[in-house]
């Protein structure tokens, strides 16, 4: 394969919790331009690798690189001042705050990263309420911006975590399983919205249990199981791997 | 909003105005003891809105009350330069330990703290020849402002007051300024708000930082009133005095503390009389509060302002 420029570059990453091996060697790059997945059964160590990429864990050893920097080690926040923002897996937003304040609040976190000044400039308040808007509108949040974010049904309240994330104007999105506990349209309208992502220049990694969904949206697909990576490939070349059809026993229908 | 504006103008009236009222010295010395107290106490708040309870800040206190007038009696700095720099020092002091003690958070903080605060009056008790121990150091000069010197209790009570209304709205300038938004953000939750690239730590130490510069500050005006300073003063009893006027008055705003202050420091005046049942009453106050008054004083204001002033 033709080299391309390597966005995120994991290598030989290992995170050990006493005697468990939750991520065991594994190494993989992703190309700008690429929407990545990372899919395996339960326990296969899929959020430990998200949490070290993060900076959440720290890893047992291995390193990883973005954009050709070394980022192994670094804390959450720094790592997500480099570009790297995640979602989570629950919804995490501010529930007493709006729609539109979780949003300004999170360019808000960005911009003061640490408390070097005093104020924000006027004209950064704007840019951050004009921000808000664009990204409330992309993700069709813009209806209920002025309701408090508890009051969201639960799938709006996962893509206002999106919008978060989106406010702090990152270059690579990780999003840990993002289709959770969504219904089949909210499903649906999540791999759209990932289109409309991508359409921004930006990159996103996927950790997602739903493989169907994965299958459908990702060029590449890593596959985890008991820590080690089995399978790295186009979903093609996944949903007919031997090992990962073994590691999905019983469960083959969702791969096809 | 007119409402509002009269009620700050009469109580900024009042609090200027009542020492050339009531001339008394001893309550004018209440007055100074409660200004001070305010200073200290919306210090403390600072740390509580963060989640942070620090015992260290009586200690800090003291560190400023020292810093003060030693640096006034052995290197014959005036007053005017040796406030500021018991603030700055007790602040720079903050900064250094900052990083490592805010790394715990809760009651690991707490226990942390409170081993700092007694160390640093170990220091003042034992550090004999230029602490004085626990003999404490007489005779402190008194304060000189522009060519004038503070004598008469009035003179302290409105610097005291000057440093408590500075206090007091550096707390509430902070939090309501967009840095305000980023700490209640790290109290709401913290793993989010770092997610989003924020450095938590940071504007923990920050907080701690601003919080014993006040603090300082305020140990330098009781040095130089006082004229007396031993450790016993700076002591986790003090500690509790600042706690109890911040959860009596509310610790959700910077007001708490200041009606905190205005309604605990007179109470050992008042129940003089009965000193047997000073501490009884004492806790029965704070268990009057805590029952019924989660919010504190302030909560029941807001209470009362919701339900008469639609």
């Amino acid at each position: 394969m033709a080299p391309v420029t390597q966005l995120l570059e994991v290598t030989g990453l290992s995170k050990r919790f006493r005697g468990l091996r939750a991520v065991d060697d594994v190494s993989f790059g992703m190309a700008k331009g690429e929407l990545f997945g990372i899919i395996g059964p339960n326990g296969a160590g899929k959020t430990t690798l998200f949490n070290l990429i993060t900076g959440t864990l720290s890893p047992t050893a291995g390193e990883i690189r973005f954009r050709g920097d070394a980022i192994t080690g670094l804390k959450p926040d720094a790592v997500a001042r480099r570009g790297i923002v995640r979602t989570f897996q629950a919804t995490t937003i501010f529930r007493d705050a709006s729609v539109r304040d979780n949003v300004r609040r999170a360019y808000l976190l960005r911009t003061l990263h640490q408390p070097a000044r005093l104020t924000v400039y006027r004209a950064e308040l704007q840019a951050a309420d004009a921000e808000a808007g664009e990204i409330l509108e992309l993700l069709e949040l813009d209806r209920v911006s002025a309701q408090y974010a508890r009051e969201l049904p639960y799938g709006s309240q996962k893509l206002l975590g999106v919008a978060m994330a989106l406010a702090t104007r990152p270059r690579l999105l990780l999003m840990d399983e993002p289709a959770a506990g969504l219904n089949p349209s909210e499903t649906r309208a999540l791999a759209a919205l990932f289109q409309r992502l991508r359409g921004r220049g930006i990159d996103i990694v996927l950790v997602e249990h739903d493989v169907r969904l994965v299958m459908s949206v990702c060029d590449r697909i890593l596959v985890l199981n008991y820590g080690r990576a089995i399978a790295l490939g186009r979903p093609d070349e996944i949903r007919t791997d031997p090992q990962v059809i073994e590691a999905y026993l019983g469960g083959a229908d969702d791969i096809a | 909003m007119r409402l509002r504006n009269a009620a700050l103008v009469a109580i900024v009236a009042v609090a200027v105005g009542w020492p050339f009222v009531v001339e008394n010295r001893y309550i004018t010395h209440i007055g100074v003891l409660m200004a001070i107290s305010i200073s200290t106490s919306v210090s403390l708040n600072m740390m509580l809105r963060i989640g942070q309870l620090s015992i260290a800040q009586a200690a800090f206190m003291g560190l400023g009350a020292y810093t003060s007038t030693l640096l006034v009696m052995r290197l014959g700095l005036p007053f005017l330069l040796a406030f500021p720099a018991s603030g700055l020092l007790v602040a720079a002091f903050a900064a250094v330990i900052g990083p490592i003690f805010l790394r715990v958070k809760g009651v690991y903080f707490v226990l942390l703290t409170f081993a700092l605060g007694e160390g640093i009056v170990l220091v003042f008790q034992e550090w004999v020849s230029l602490f004085g121990g626990n003999n404490g150091i007489h005779s402190i000069p008194k304060a000189s402002l522009f060519g004038m010197t503070l004598v008469s209790p009035r003179s302290y009570y409105f610097l005291a007051l000057a440093l408590a209304a500075v206090t007091f709205l550096a707390a509430v300038g902070i939090f309501r300024s967009a840095v305000g938004a980023v700490l209640d953000s790290l109290n709401e939750n913290e793993p989010l708000s770092q997610s989003l690239g924020v450095n938590p730590l940071s504007y923990r130490v920050a907080v701690f930082a601003v919080a014993g510069f006040f603090t300082g500050l305020a140990g330098s005006v009781y040095a130089h009133y006082t004229g007396f300073l031993s450790p016993d003063a700076f002591t986790f009893w003090s500690l509790v005095d600042m706690l109890v006027i911040n959860v009596i008055g509310g610790i959700g705003s910077p007001l708490g503390p200041v009606l905190g202050a205005i309604l605990l420091v007179p109470l050992p005046e008042l129940l003089r009389d009965v000193r047997q049942y000073q501490m009884l009453s004492y806790g029965l106050l704070l268990l009057t509060a805590v029952l019924f008054l989660p919010s504190g004083i302030v909560g029941l204001l807001r209470k009362l302002q919701r339900r008469w002033l639609p």
